[in-house]
């Protein structure tokens, strides 16, 4: 058991971390239609569940240009579509393995008001913009937390499932900065023995991304019967890069 | 201890729900609201024009349930791994004035491949997680004095 904080939820945005203006993520998850009904002798009205829509937000921040991109910069037209990445943490910065909401929304709505310490309100409509049919949930875990790293991963697996499924998932990536062209992606084993019982999960990549200049971001759906094993690790393929840094998370599907 | 009678404190609630194996699994410790829960019946109008005074008969009931839990990992692992097409066993017990002990009062249902509550919503904010359930298949949950399992 480990209780979460809300002081160390963190809002990631088209790989640009926006947790020093945002205050406030409103509610994040999902809400399926019910379709209910009862036959004459049924002995109670029941439902059969339809199509899942996707809630992110209203996200409240601070109206705070800056001499960078931020997210007033990000943000301030009102319609971007964003690949959103929110983990939680307990009693630090998101670790591997903590609570993480992703999915690709499309704002609608940047609007500011005038109370206080000026604010900005960002709303997305309640569906998911992205294309990933058949899954109908936007949470998992985080399975690199923010941070650079210099070389790939030997390192055993750190996110257990307890056994193998074989029902998909989804891979979320946000590459904050680079100096060069670098993959990102996940390894899955059966084991969690040594580094050689690891391998790419088919699928789970970012493909070859830069983000020298600008913040680079992702999700992809791997099929919905795709088999992922029972370990999961980060994995990154540095290219041109000799560092990256980023945050991974993975949605097993269920 | 025996089964008690009379009053109580909602403190002495307990929330037991399936795992993603079928498993009815204790979620207390991270429970902080079972919302209301029982039966609750539609009405269906049945006023003629000369009757004195509107008048209806009661038709089937319903039984959705809101539970918010504290932000917590264990809780969160547990529901994001359950499938919404698959009913599940759940349990709301009322202990009076101690830990509940069979012949004091629960609600819920003990699933079957046909009949058993669904997850449906699942929401986050930084400080709690909202799920809400609903029943799947003809069979209603119900109050009872020995646990649904």
């Amino acid at each position: 058991m480990t209780r979460l904080n809300s002081k160390y939820t963190r809002v990631y945005a088209n790989g640009y971390d926006v947790s020093g203006v945002a205050t406030n993520i409103g509610t994040v998850g999902v809400e399926v239609d019910e379709a209910s009904g009862a036959a004459y002798s049924d002995e109670v009205v029941n439902i059969i569940l339809g199509n899942s829509s996707m809630k992110c937000g209203p996200i409240n921040a601070f109206l705070s240009p800056s001499a960078a991109t931020g997210l007033h910069e990000l943000m301030s037209a009102g319609n971007v579509i964003q690949n959103i990445m929110i983990p939680f943490g307990a009693v630090a910065d998101p670790t591997v393995g903590m609570p993480c909401f992703a999915w690709t929304m499309q704002q609608g709505s940047y609007q500011a008001n005038g109370d206080g310490i000026v604010g900005v309100t960002i709303n997305y409509p309640q569906a998911s913009y992205s294309t990933v049919k058949g899954y109908d949930n936007p949470f998992g875990l985080l399975v690199h937390a923010k941070g650079a790293e210099t070389a790939a991963n030997t390192a055993i697996g750190t996110i257990d499932n307890g056994a193998s499924s074989a029902k998909g998932g989804i891979f979320a990536w946000q590459l904050f900065s680079s100096d060069g062209t670098c993959t990102l992606s996940i390894d899955d084993s059966a084991t969690n023995l040594n580094n050689a019982a690891f391998a790419a999960l088919s699928g789970a990549t970012s493909g070859e991304i830069d983000a020298t200049t600008t913040p680079a971001s992702g999700m992809i759906a791997l099929a919905k019967t795709a088999t992922v094993r029972q370990y999961l690790r980060w994995q990154i393929a540095l290219n041109s890069a000799t560092t990256a840094t980023f945050a991974l998370a993975f949605i097993r599907g269920t | 201890m025996t089964a008690q009678t009379g009053r109580t404190n909602a403190k002495y609630i307990s929330f037991y729900l399936d795992n993603s194996s079928g498993t009815l699994t204790d979620l207390t410790a991270y429970t902080s609201n079972v919302g209301q829960f029982g039966l609750s019946y539609e009405e269906q109008d049945v006023t003629a024009y000369n009757d004195g005074a509107m008048n209806v008969v009661i038709g089937r009931p319903s039984a959705p349930l809101t539970v918010t839990f504290k932000n917590d990992t264990t809780v969160f692992a547990h529901l994001i791994a359950l499938n919404r097409n698959t009913p599940l066993s759940l349990d709301i017990r009322v202990g009076i004035r101690q830990v509940w002990e069979s012949g004091e009062p629960c609600f819920g249902i003990t699933s079957s491949a046909t009949s058993g509550y669904v997850l449906k919503d699942m929401t986050m904010t930084d400080q709690e997680i909202t799920a809400t359930f609903n029943v799947f298949g003809a069979t209603a949950p119900g109050f009872a004095t020995t646990a649904h399992t």
